[in-house]
Parts: structure tokens; C-alpha cells; sequence
């Protein structure tokens, strides 16, 4: 039997579209696809209102994600401001900054502790691709080689506004997601609901270099083939030079004895001097008598303006010229080696406390094998070197005999190089200097990435003879295990003591900073500073970098004094170009000015943060900030950009100055910065919280303070009126009128005070400036991208906010550096914490690390 | 009638609980559980955390229960002294004194052996 | 039978009060924090939002985000790590929720006895007579959460910052307890309910001979200091922050939290301070009172605005706990023990005899 077809009439069917627009709007027009679809719309709408992000800063872009914090940009008006410490309450990781090897087992680590759904931004070039550090040996080619990203931000670093940006964009992202829920038979695209998913990475391993553990297999095999070996004697590696030697015993021979390799052209040689201003040729000469008298015949010769001292008689001269010698050197101001072709020169600045400005160099020199040299450790006689001798170890392989503690200090025990060494080529090493092939058409014929070309796709370089890929274990670190600090046996009664490791992503380490702490309770027993999380090869990449092209990667050193920076840097190459690159007067009362303007900002923000580090959540922070922004906002106008800023040139500035720059710079320096300095001395200097947190705690006294090799405003607070601006003087710093600044408790007050008082005479110094400023130049010629640098060393000093910076450049009179040493004070500086925090307590730790005021990025470099 | 209310106060407990473990429960139903090996290590930073957390604590955190217990019971012992002082006269006053006096030597002799000295 | 459905609908309403406020509280916080630092705070969330229908929300000042935070928390992956002691762990943020919620059974939110319009009790549980012992008792187990928290992680961090809060909770307990002893000797009762008429009432002569009111800071100054000072350090409030203490330990003894149990500390720590809250103006601040209302009259309407002055003034309390939060540094440990044991303990004691000592003499002299 036929059954009966209803037909239905057409209009029971057919809606009219504009009317059936016009219903949806006004009414509410459901249907169980829509009802799924509204519970996406709430899930979705919770989550993106509500994003916390990991307070977790790596470098650089860390800086821009905390003025995205501040006043002028506020993230919390999208609710996102609650910047939690713990990954356990973060639904957003924001990767800002460089992402180092040292560093990657930890953001992994972090990532999967991060309860689901979890989101990851890349903020700027290098967490998304490597940025400007890409072809350093110690850095991850973007932050996705591991984590699954959901929003790339670029630039470098991304202002606030950009991150702002991509925050929107992964509410958008969010937006856009849908649950699965199979018993209602509706799909989604929300993973972290599938249990078949695995949504957590393996933590990577520092072996010999860092290893991801889901491709161990691939790699071991490509080992074993010696695929990276085959690429690397197809390339053209970087020259050696032979160490300078006495001139006045072999003048000449030396030239026709070695076969130019480098065409027969003779390179031009700069004056011979350790620095601009040093103890000069006469007092060297006679000291170096002295010596010889003293000790010997050969225990000094004077080399290129420097003392070579045998290996063997270094302490007993080291000694003689702390304690005894008319001038007292009792400050190691730099220390740092050169590899050359038949050695590895450890050298050593040297001034004196008694007779600042009175620099020497000493250079020792040890065999060129790789792992075979071997110095005598200076530490016993300036403690400052502790850290600059593990650094020498950990880049050049020199072993410092007597050195307490021989430990990698930058990269991790286990690592199979020596980087620093000429005959190292990173894994991404295409030639000895830049321009690489790969960045132009001509070169291959196509541009292609450095990931192409190295065999393992990755970051990668793993001796042939590798073998314990077995053994590689990510519950073991690396790094920090060998850093433990000792404890002492406690009595029963007592608290039995643990060990804390503090960083590297916590909320008061200013960075990826990290202390073993050992403690009693609360009180500190034991600390060790492990760092190198942030190192990301700047030395090494200096040396691929043409000069002019090394301007920009000496903005990232310090990235709060990028001017300051460039200004040491300037200074070294100038030293070595002798008058082809004397500024003229415009360009130094430029430079002078942009200086003072980057302490102010710098010490706005120590001083911010120090009092944030004691619990004053970010208030006085904040209002620091908007100082720091309108200056940032000058060197926006002047550079073309806020943070960054690559302005000074050799023998001069990179633009003059805008039309109206003057006028509203004399505008905040004259109106508004002293109050707002008075400001922060009323409310903060008497406060009886901050008197009772910082008065004697962390005390240096200044011998200590000199040994330690601390500089800077850490050297001043102890008592010690050393300020190289006015020791040393650069550029036109003798022109104007202001004081050094001196405190006398040395403690974490007076480091404070220090800071705030070198601020009102940084004003002083810009009301002179930008009131004497003449027209003309800018640069002593035409602007030019080809610089000729002669041969020769320089070591440049500037007192940078933090500390006295200073570049050591070996020039071979070829387009790049042969050797580039950043003396960096933050770094220096870090030397002193232990002797600072033991018997203080975990909350003091904090207090004395920002009244350190160190930035990660001039740590590590 | 204070009976009552102490039942009041009960029922309010009960509903504070619920109030505690509703959350909790629907966090059971409705959030995602995904488990790795590193997420459920101990956070330190994003290190590994080397060694015990539980250690044996010092002594002075026993002492500084003791006190507190000696100086909690006296403030209990205050109270009715103080709802009660209207009705009492000179001699409770006196008599109070003498009891805080006695007290206020103990800490002090507390203070001097140097017990309230903290780490 | 009446009463009961009563006090079960007050329970509802209060604890459904006292969580948006809590809530509600988060975003005052967040806002001023953001007016302290010279910013603006959350304001999107709430805004420009679209409705199912077309319709759309515009809410200032980010209304909704307290609610947008919740429903995330909710729907947060909830990680208890391997190493935690379990149940513990679980029970920790359960009973700083509890501990802080039952507290409130005594706290009048306003005004009763006498001066409440017939038929009504602001009050959960008026006839228990004492009161501020009872809110002791209860604030005092809100501490186990932390100390449980923080030991049950089984994280170092943690850890220290359930040492820290046993310290302090345990220490600051004694100068809170004692520092309202002068309030219950001049009012001769435990119970709120009288603390707050007796200071509607005449006070001491300086008080009277400077036509103040007798509210307590006036009658006892010292002792509302200390009250105020021991109350930050019960709530974990900054300057006493340090079992959370951000820039020391990350996030102290929740450091190992997340999701929900993580929200319950949250919740369970600004309940804490409206009780505190609640309890400082009930003792110090004259409660319900206030110089324009007639304390005779017990009408509905005059009850209902009582009740308004009393949240306006605990409003205030409130403020001040977060305007002090997000103005001045924290206090080292060692310091605030100190604190506790070398200085509020002895003043509350000295201010203790003192106050007896004035009322007798005044005693004496009539």
C-alpha cells in the first residue's frame, strides 16, 4: 500500500532572506546547531578576557612587554596585566627575547607545567626565527622548533603597541574555537579535550650541544656520517694572525717572513696604545724596568703599549704591582684573551684606585692547542677575575691553575667546544664575515636559510665521536648541578639546610638570572650565580660582523643604555682609526646628550625595580617608567626608534637631529625631570619600610667593592669617587660641571641613593649641553659604509648606567674585528653577590640583585 | 536559643563546603586533564628541584608555638577579666596587673635570651 | 519554623552577597591598582559585547571581567603534581574557603537588637553572644589552609611560605586578640551588637569634651592601631604579604596551585579581608552609626540605611587595605616578627592596664 506524500505548501518553507536577516537580528532564532554554537561563544568569551600571562622575560622584548604593562600602554585593560610568577595560573606563555640553548630545557619545562589550554606568543624576531642572533652556536632558531606558537609578533623588539596587537590577535584566535563534544556529535578544534593527543614536549637535553629527544635518532645517525665535518671543508674559515711581537728587537722581518696572506698590500697600523687615556709610553717603559730589575730580564716587554708577562712570573708581578709598585693597581678593570695563530693571549687591564686613569695592560701568553693552555688564576690577588677567568676557560679553553672554582660559565659542563676559538665554526657558520653568500642573489643563486644548509636542519654541531646518545637524560642539569653551593654540617636542633634554585624565570631575577641558593631557614648560606641563559654569542657574531654592521648588536648588550652601548663601541674603533675619525662638535654634544638622557632612563628603572624587587608592586615602577618613556620617546625621534636606537656612527652620529628635538628636550630636561627626581627622593628616600629593607643590608665596603672589580654606581655607593667620565675623561665630559657622586655605606641604600643623585647630575650635564650645543657637522666626513679600519687594539672605557663598559677590539686590518671583548659591568658586577647575600635572608637576595641593577642581556652578552 | 543558633552557624558550615567542593567538582567535569611527565614535576623556576623539601625545621619555630600558646591562653583569660571589669573595682585592676606584670617578664626574659630573635 | 526559612534565606543572600562582592572586589583591586599607578585597568571586558539576537552589551570600567575570570578558571585544566601529598593538597584552598565563609555567622551586617526594624536580624547567628571569640576561633583555621597549602605542595617555595604564615598568622593573632580588649572592657561585652551601641552612646569625657563620637578609634586609639596593623598581617595583606610575597618566593604557598583551587586562596583571602574589614568598623568605627541617624529610630527604612552606612564604611576599610597594598614595599621576615613580639605585644598591653586603669579612676571619681 501506497503511502500517502504530504505536501507541504512552499511558504511554510520558504523564508523571505531579508526578512529571515531582519528575524535573526531582532529575535531570537535558535536551532540546536546554534544553541552548540553559543556555548563556544561563552567558553571562547571566558578565556579571552581573561589571558595571564607567564611573567616570564627572556630579553630584549622582555623589556617592551613590561612597558606594555606600564602607564601609557596598559595590557590590563584587556585583562591581561595579571603577570603570574607561577606557570601553574598562566594561560599564556609570552617567549620574549632570545631563546638560548641554555635557556630551551626550561621554557620546555615551563610550557608543559602550564595548565591546558595553554597558549604561546612569539614576541619579536629572535623568539620567532632567531633574529639577529640566529647564526650564534647558543641560539634556538625560533621558539617553534619546540612549542607550537600561537601568535608571531615581529619586530625588534615589537613595541607595546605590536604586542598589544598580538594579544588581540590570539583573542581573535580564541574566538575562533570550537569544543568538541562527541556526545552531543559536535566537533571542535580544541585539542587539549582529545586524550589521544599529546600536548606536551620532551624536554630537550644540553649534551654536547642541545639535543631534542623526538629527533635523537636522525641526529646520532647524522653524526655517525660526519655530515656537518663534509660542509664545513667545503668553507672558507676565518683568518689567524700572528701575535704582535716586539718591534724594536725584530722591526722588520717578521713582514717578509710570513708570506702575505692577504696580498702583499701592507696594513695600515693604529697607535699603539692600551687606551685613550693610559699611564702613556714613558711610566710604561719605566715600569717595565722596574720589573726587569725587580725580577728579571724578559719579565716585561713591552708589546703594542702592553707588558707581556711569562705565565710563570704573572702572580709575583701581579702582586708587586697591587701592593708595592708607586701606583697602586689594585683594580682589574677588564680581562679578556685573543686567540692567534701561535697563541692564546689572556690580557689585563689594569688601573689604580690611588691614580685613576693610569691604565696598563699586561698579557700573558699560553699555548694555542685547544685545552692545553694554562695560566696562573689572578683571583687570589683581584678577586674581580673569578668570573672573568671562568669566562676565558669556558670561550677559549685556557685553564687558570689555582682558580677556585673552574667551572663553564656561559655555556653548560658537557658543551664540546670551545666557541670563542678561531677554529670553531658555528653550525649555521657560513664565511668569515658578513655579507653572507646566502643573503644575496648572486651568492647561490637563491636566498635560502641557514637551516637548509646545515645538515641537521637545526642549530646543531655534534662532535663526530659522540657516542653516549643513550645516556642523554633530561632529569639531569647540566648546568646548574656543577654549581651547587657547599653547606655545613648542622646540628640536630637546627634546620636542616636546602638547596633553592632561584631563577632562571622568577619574578625578581631581572631576566633569566639564576641563583643556587643554599639556606638555613631563611637566612643564605651558600649562593651561586649560574648564568649564560641569555648568552647569545655576541662576541662571536662580532667577529662575522663588519664594524658599522656590529652598531645594532651592541643596542642588545644592555638594551635599557643602547646609546651608552654605542657609544663605548664608537670610542674603541675611533681609538684605533686615530684622527680619520675625530667627531666634531655637534656630533660629541650629541653623543653627550643622548648618554646622559639613557642614565637618566637606566636609573629611573633600577630604581623602579629595586623597589619593586622589595615588594612595592610595580607602583613606583610605573611612574618611573613615564619618565623613561618620554626619553625613549627623544631618541625615537632623533634614531627612528624607542629602544634600539643604533644612532652613533664612527666619528659621529647616524642623523642630526630633527628640527624641534632641541626645544622639547630642553622642554623635559629643564621642566619636568628634576621634579619628578624630587618626587621619587620624597616619597621613596624616607620611607621607613625602604629604610628598614635596604640600610646595611648587602654591604661592600670599598676595598671589597675595588677587589671585586665592581663599577659603576655599585663602586660609588662603597666609597670609591671612581667614575670613568671623570677618571678617564671621553669625548667632551671634561667641558662640563658636575660631581662624582660618592656613598659611604656601600649598601643597597646608598646604591639606591647613588643612583638618584648621578641622575641630577646627568640633568646638570644636559641642561649644559642642550644649552651650549653648537650648529654644524655631524660626522668629520661624508657618511660612508665602508670603513677602513687599521690593525692594531684598542680597549675603550665609558661609564655606561651600570658601570664602566668597555670594548676590547683586535683589528687585522680587514673588514671585520679579529677579536671582540665586551667588558661588561653588569657581568663584573655579579662577582660580588655571594660575598653580599651570605648571612642575609631570601628576601635580601632580591634587594641586593636589583640594587645590582644587571641586565641579562649585558650579563651573558 | 544560643543553640539554635550555634545550628545556624552549621548550617552555614555545610554550606560553605558545599561552596568549596562545588568548584572543585566542576572543574572535575568540565576542564581538560592532560598529563606529562614534566607537568607533574615540582615547579622551581624551571629547574629541577634538587634534594627534600620536607627537611627538619629548627627549634625557635617550636619555641615561637610555645609562646604564642602562653600569650593565646592569657588573652583568653583577659576577655571575661574585661567583660566583666564594670562589675569588679580596683581590685581586679590590681590584680590584672600583677598577672600581666608576671607575663610581661616572661617575654621579656624571652626577649633577653635572645628567643624572639628570628633567624 | 518562619525564623529558620528566614536565617536559610539570609545564609543564601549573604553568601551570595559576599561572593560577587568578593568577585566584585578583584576588579576594585585591579582598578586601583591601575588609578594608583596612573593607569586605566581592565575596560574591555564587557564591552562591545553581541548578544545571541543582535543585541549589544556596552559595560564600563570592564564590568564583566570578574566573571570572564571565573568562568576561565572553571574551565582551566586543573594540574595536581605527582610529588603533592593529595588530599591535603586538595583540602588546603577548601578550608581557607570554608574557614572565611563560616565567619561571617556572626558579623552583623547591620544593625541589630534594638535598633533593627522589628522582625529582622541582620545577622546570621544573633544570638551568639561571643561574637569577636568566635570570629578569632574561625580566623585562626583559615591559617591551616595556608600552612597546608603550602606543606602539602611538596615545593620548596611553597614550603617556606607555609613556614612564613605559620610564623606570622600565629604571632599576629596575640596582638589582634589583645588590642580589642579595651573596646570589650568600656563596651563589657563580647557580643558586636553592643560594642556597637556602646559606641553610639556617650564615651569617655575627652571624647564627650571634644564632641566626637565614641566610636573606638577615639576611645582607643592605640588600640584600633594595632588592630589595624595585626588585621593586614591576618589577611596577608601587603605590607604583611609574605606567605605570598611575589618578588621572593613567586607566588609562596600557592605557588603550586592552579585553576579553580588556586581561585579558592583567592576568594578564600579577599573574604578574609571584608570580615576584617567588617570587624574594624563594627569595633572601631562605630559600626551602623552615624551623626545624622537617630539611633532611637527602628523603622525599615532607617534600619536599611544603617546597613548602607555600615557597607559604605567597610567600602572604605576596603579601599584602604588595597590603597596601602599597591603603595609602600613589603616587610623583611625577621622584621615583622619583630614587630609582633617586640613592639604590638607589649603596647597592647600597656594599652590594656592603661584603659583599665582610666576607667577606674573615672569609676572612682563620680
Amino acid at each position: 500500500m501506497a503511502t500517502p506524500t504530504i505536501t507541504r505548501p512552499e511558504w511554510s518553507t520558504v523564508i523571505d532572506p531579508v526578512l529571515q536577516k531582519e528575524l535573526e537580528q531582532h529575535v531570537l532564532v535558535t536551532n540546536w546547531d546554534k544553541l552548540l554554537g553559543m556555548v563556544d561563544t561563552v567558553y571562547n568569551w571566558g578565556r579571552r578576557s581573561s589571558l595571564w600571562p607567564l611573567g616570564f622575560g627572556l630579553a630584549c622584548c622582555a623589556i617592551e612587554m613590561i612597558c606594555t604593562a606600564s602607564s601609557r600602554f596598559d595590557i590590563a585593560r584587556f585583562g591581561a596585566e595579571v603577570f603570574r610568577g607561577s606557570p601553574r595560573q598562566a594561560d599564556v606563555m609570552i617567549v620574549s627575547g632570545t631563546v638560548t640553548k641554555t635557556m630551551m630545557p626550561m621554557i620546555a619545562r615551563l610550557y608543559d607545567q602550564m595548565p591546558e589550554p595553554k597558549y604561546v606568543i612569539s614576541m619579536g624576531a629572535c623568539a620567532t626565527g632567531g633574529g639577529p642572533f640566529k647564526e650564534g652556536y647558543n641560539v634556538v632558531s625560533g621558539i617553534d622548533k619546540y612549542l607550537p606558537v600561537d601568535v608571531y609578533i615581529p619586530g625588534c623588539p615589537p613595541t607595546p603597541q605590536a604586542l598589544l596587537n598580538g594579544l588581540i590577535m590570539l583573542q581573535k584566535k580564541i574566538d575562533g574555537e570550537k569544543l568538541d563534544i562527541p556526545l552531543l556529535g559536535k566537533h571542535g578544534n580544541t585539542p587539549w579535550y582529545r586524550t589521544e593527543l599529546d600536548r606536551d614536549i620532551p624536554v630537550p637535553v644540553l649534551g654536547p650541544d642541545l639535543i631534542d629527544l623526538r629527533t635523537v635518532e636522525i641526529a646520532a645517525e647524522k653524526t655517525a656520517q660526519g655530515l656537518l665535518d663534509a660542509r664545513e671543508a667545503t668553507l672558507t674559515h676565518p683568518p689567524k694572525i700572528a701575535a704582535p711581537q716586539r718591534e724594536s728587537a725584530t722591526p722588520e722581518p717578521a713582514e717578509p717572513a710570513k708570506p702575505a696572506a692577504k696580498g702583499a698590500k701592507k696594513v695600515k697600523r693604529a697607535e699603539a696604545r692600551p687606551s685613550i687615556v693610559w699611564l702613556g709610553n714613558e711610566g710604561l717603559s719605566a715600569l717595565a724596568e722596574r720589573l726587569n730589575a725587580k725580577f728579571g730580564a724578559e719579565t716585561a716587554t713591552i708589546i703594542q703599549a702592553g707588558l707581556l708577562i711569562p705565565a710563570d712570573k704573572l702572580l709575583v708581578v701581579a702582586r708587586y704591582l697591587r701592593d708595592e709598585n708607586s701606583i697602586r693597581y689594585d683594580y682589574l678593570a677588564s680581562l679578556q684573551s685573543v686567540h692567534y695563530e701561535d697563541c692564546i693571549e689572556v690580557n689585563y687591564q689594569l688601573d689604580s684606585s690611588s691614580k685613576p686613569g693610569s691604565l696598563i695592560e699586561l698579557r700573558v701568553r699560553t699555548a694555542e692547542a685547544e685545552g692545553e693552555g694554562e695560566v696562573p688564576s689572578v683571583v687570589g690577588i683581584w678577586r674581580g677575575a673569578d668570573f672573568q677567568e671562568r669566562e676565558v676557560y669556558d670561550m677559549m679553553g685556557v685553564r687558570f691553575t689555582g682558580h677556585p672554582e673552574l667551572a663553564r660559565i656561559l655555556m653548560w659542563d658537557g658543551f664540546a667546544y670551545y666557541p670563542l676559538r678561531k677554529d670553531y665554526l658555528e653550525p649555521y657558520y657560513e664565511g668569515p664575515s658578513k655579507v653572507f653568500d646566502s643573503r644575496v642573489e648572486e651568492g647561490f643563486g637563491r636566498h635560502f636559510r641557514a637551516e637548509e644548509v646545515n645538515p641537521y636542519g637545526t642549530n646543531m654541531k655534534i662532535p663526530r665521536d659522540f657516542k653516549d646518545w643513550a645516556k642523554l637524560d633530561a632529569a639531569e642539569d647540566t648546568k646548574g648541578l656543577g654549581l651547587l653551593p657547599s653547606g655545613v654540617n648542622v646540628s640536630e636542633l637546627d634546620t636542616d639546610q636546602f638547596i633553592i634554585s632561584m631563577g632562571p624565570q622568577h619574578p625578581s631575577t631581572h631576566g633569566v638570572f639564576r641563583m643556587n641558593l643554599r639556606v638555613d631557614g631563611e637566612t643564605i648560606i651558600g649562593l651561586k650565580p649560574v648564568m649564560g641563559y641569555m648568552h647569545r654569542n655576541h662576541e662571536k657574531i662580532g667577529e662575522r660582523n663588519t664594524f658599522l654592521m656590529n652598531f645594532p648588536f651592541t643596542d642588545r648588550l644592555d638594551y635599557l643604555t643602547s646609546m651608552g652601548n654605542n657609544f663605548g663601541y664608537a670610542l674603541a674603533v675611533e681609538q684605533l682609526m686615530g684622527d680619520d675619525a675625530k667627531p666634531p662638535e655637534r656630533a660629541e654634544f650629541i653623543r653627550v646628550i643622548m648618554a646622559e638622557l639613557t642614565r637618566v632612563a637606566s636609573h629611573m628603572w633600577s630604581i623602579g625595580f629595586l623597589l619593586n624587587d622589595i615588594g612595592a608592586f610595580f607602583t613606583p615602577a610605573l611612574y618611573a617608567i613615564e619618565e623613561r618613556e618620554l626619553i625613549l620617546d627623544l631618541f625615537e625621534w632623533a634614531s627612528g626608534s624607542r629602544m634600539m636606537c643604533n644612532y652613533y656612527r664612527f666619528g659621529g652620529v647616524a642623523f642630526d637631529l630633527p628640527p624641534g628635538w632641541l626645544e622639547r628636550a630642553r622642554g623635559i630636561v629643564n621642566d619636568r625631570l628634576d621634579g619628578k627626581i624630587d618626587e621619587l627622593d620624597r616619597y621613596l628616600s624616607g620611607n621607613e619600610i625602604v629604610l628598614d629593607r635596604c640600610k646595611g643590608i648587602g654591604v661592600l665596603t670599598a676595598e671589597q667593592a675595588l677587589a671585586f672589580s665592581t663599577a659603576g654606581p655599585v663602586l660609588r655607593a662603597s666609597g670609591v669617587p671612581y667614575d670613568i667620565r671623570r677618571v678617564a675623561p671621553y669625548s667632551i665630559y671634561s667641558h662640563f660641571t658636575f660631581d662624582v657622586i660618592k656613598g659611604s655605606a656601600g649598601d643597597v641604600y646608598d646604591r639606591y641613593y647613588v643612583r638618584l643623585l648621578e641622575m641630577r647630575e646627568s640633568v646638570k650635564i644636559l641642561k649644559q649641553a642642550l644649552a651650549d650645543i653648537p650648529e654644524g657637522p655631524i660626522l668629520p666626513g661624508k657618511k660612508s659604509y665602508q670603513i677602513k679600519v687599521p690593525a692594531g687594539e684598542a680597549y675603550s672605557r665609558v661609564e655606561n648606567p651600570k658601570g664602566e663598559l668597555g670594548y676590547y677590539v683586535v683589528a687585522d686590518g680587514g673588514p671585520t674585528a679579529y677579536r671582540y671583548h665586551v667588558r661588561s659591568p653588569s657581568f663584573i658586577n655579579l662577582t660580588a653577590l655571594e660575598q653580599m647575600c651570605l648571612g642575609h635572608t631570601i628576601a635580601d637576595v632580591v634587594g641586593i640583585l636589583g640594587s645590582l641593577d644587571i641586565v641579562l642581556g649585558e650579563v651573558d652578552r | 536559643m544560643v543553640i539554635n543558633n550555634f545550628a545556624f552557624i552549621g548550617v552555614l558550615l555545610l554550606g560553605a563546603i558545599g561552596f568549596a567542593l562545588a568548584p572543585l567538582l566542576v572543574v572535575f567535569l568540565v576542564a581538560p586533564r592532560k598529563k606529562s611527565r614534566s607537568k607533574l614535576d615540582t615547579y622551581e623556576c624551571g629547574v629541577l628541584t634538587f634534594g627534600e623539601t620536607w627537611v627538619r625545621f629548627r627549634i625557635q619555630y617550636y619555641i615561637f608555638a610555645l609562646m604564642f600558646v602562653l600569650f593565646d591562653i592569657e588573652t583568653v583569660f583577659l576577655y571575661p577579666w574585661a567583660v566583666g571589669y564594670a562589675g569588679f573595682g580596683v581590685f581586679a585592676l590590681v590584680e590584672m596587673i600583677v598577672f600581666l606584670a608576671i607575663l610581661f617578664v616572661g617575654l621579656l626574659y624571652a626577649w633577653l635570651k635572645g628567643v624572639l630573635k628570628w633567624a | 519554623m518562619l525564623v529558620v526559612i528566614g536565617i536559610l534565606i539570609k545564609i543564601l543572600v549573604v553568601v551570595g552577597i559576599t561572593q560577587g562582592a568578593v568577585a566584585y572586589m578583584i576588579l576594585l583591586e585591579r582598578k586601583v591598582a591601575a588609578y594608583s599607578q596612573d593607569r586605566i585597568g581592565p575596560n574591555r571586558c564587557g564591552s562591545n559585547l553581541v548578544l545571541p539576537g543582535g543585541f549589544r552589551l556596552n559595560l564600563p570600567f570592564g564590568l564583566l571581567q570578574p566573571i570572564a575570570d571565573g568562568a576561565k578558571m572553571i574551565l582551566k585544566e586543573d594540574v595536581i603534581p605527582s610529588y603533592v601529598e593529595k588530599p591535603l593538597y586538595i583540602l588546603a584552598p577548601a578550608i581557607s574557603i570554608i574557614a572565611a565563609m563560616i565567619g561571617f555567622a556572626v558579623i552583623p551586617f547591620g544593625p541589630v537588637g534594638t535598633q533593627a526594624p522589628s522582625g529582622v536580624n541582620f545577622q546570621i547567628a544573633p544570638g551568639v553572644d561571643i561574637g569577636i571569640v568566635y570570629v578569632f576561633a574561625i580566623g585562626s583555621l583559615a591559617v591551616y589552609g595556608v600552612i597546608l597549602g603550602g606543606w602539602a605542595s611538596n615545593n620548596k617555595y611553597s614550603f617556606l611560605g607555609g613556614l612564613r604564615s605559620s610564623a606570622q598568622l600565629i604571632s599576629y593573632e596575640i596582638p589582634l586578640g589583645m588590642s580589642i580588649l579595651g573596646m570589650v572592657l568600656l563596651a563589657g561585652s563580647l557580643d558586636l551588637n553592643t560594642i556597637v551601641n556602646y559606641q553610639d552612646g556617650h564615651g569617655l569625657w575627652l571624647t564627650r569634651w571634644l564632641g566626637l563620637p565614641a566610636w573606638g578609634v577615639f576611645v582607643q586609639p592605640i588600640g584600633c592601631l594595632l588592630f589595624i596593623i595585626s588585621a593586614f598581617a591576618e589577611t596577608n595583606r601587603l605590607p604583611f604579604d609574605l606567605p605570598e610575597a611575589e618578588q621572593e618566593l613567586v607566588g609562596g604557598y600557592h605557588t603550586e596551585y592552579s585553576a579553580m583551587k588556586f581561585g579558592m586562596f583567592f576568594l578564600g583571602e579577599y573574604l578574609h579581608v571584608i570580615t576584617v574589614s567588617y570587624l574594624t568598623v563594627i569595633l572601631f568605627f562605630g559600626g551602623w552609626d552615624a551623626p545624622f541617624l537617630n539611633q532611637i529610630q527602628s523603622d525599615w527604612f532607617s534600619g536599611l540605611l544603617k546597613a548602607l552606612v555600615l557597607l559604605v564604611k567597610v567600602g572604605l576599610m576596603v579601599f584602604f587595605m588595597m590603597w596601602v597594598r599597591w603603595t609602600i614595599p613589603r616587610f623583611r621576615y625577621d622584621q615583622l616578627m619583630d614587630l609582633a613580639w617586640k613592639a604590638l605585644i607589649p603596647i597592647a598591653l600597656v594599652n590594656l592596664v592603661a584603659t583599665a586603669a582610666i576607667v577606674e579612676l573615672l569609676r572612682s571619681s563620680h
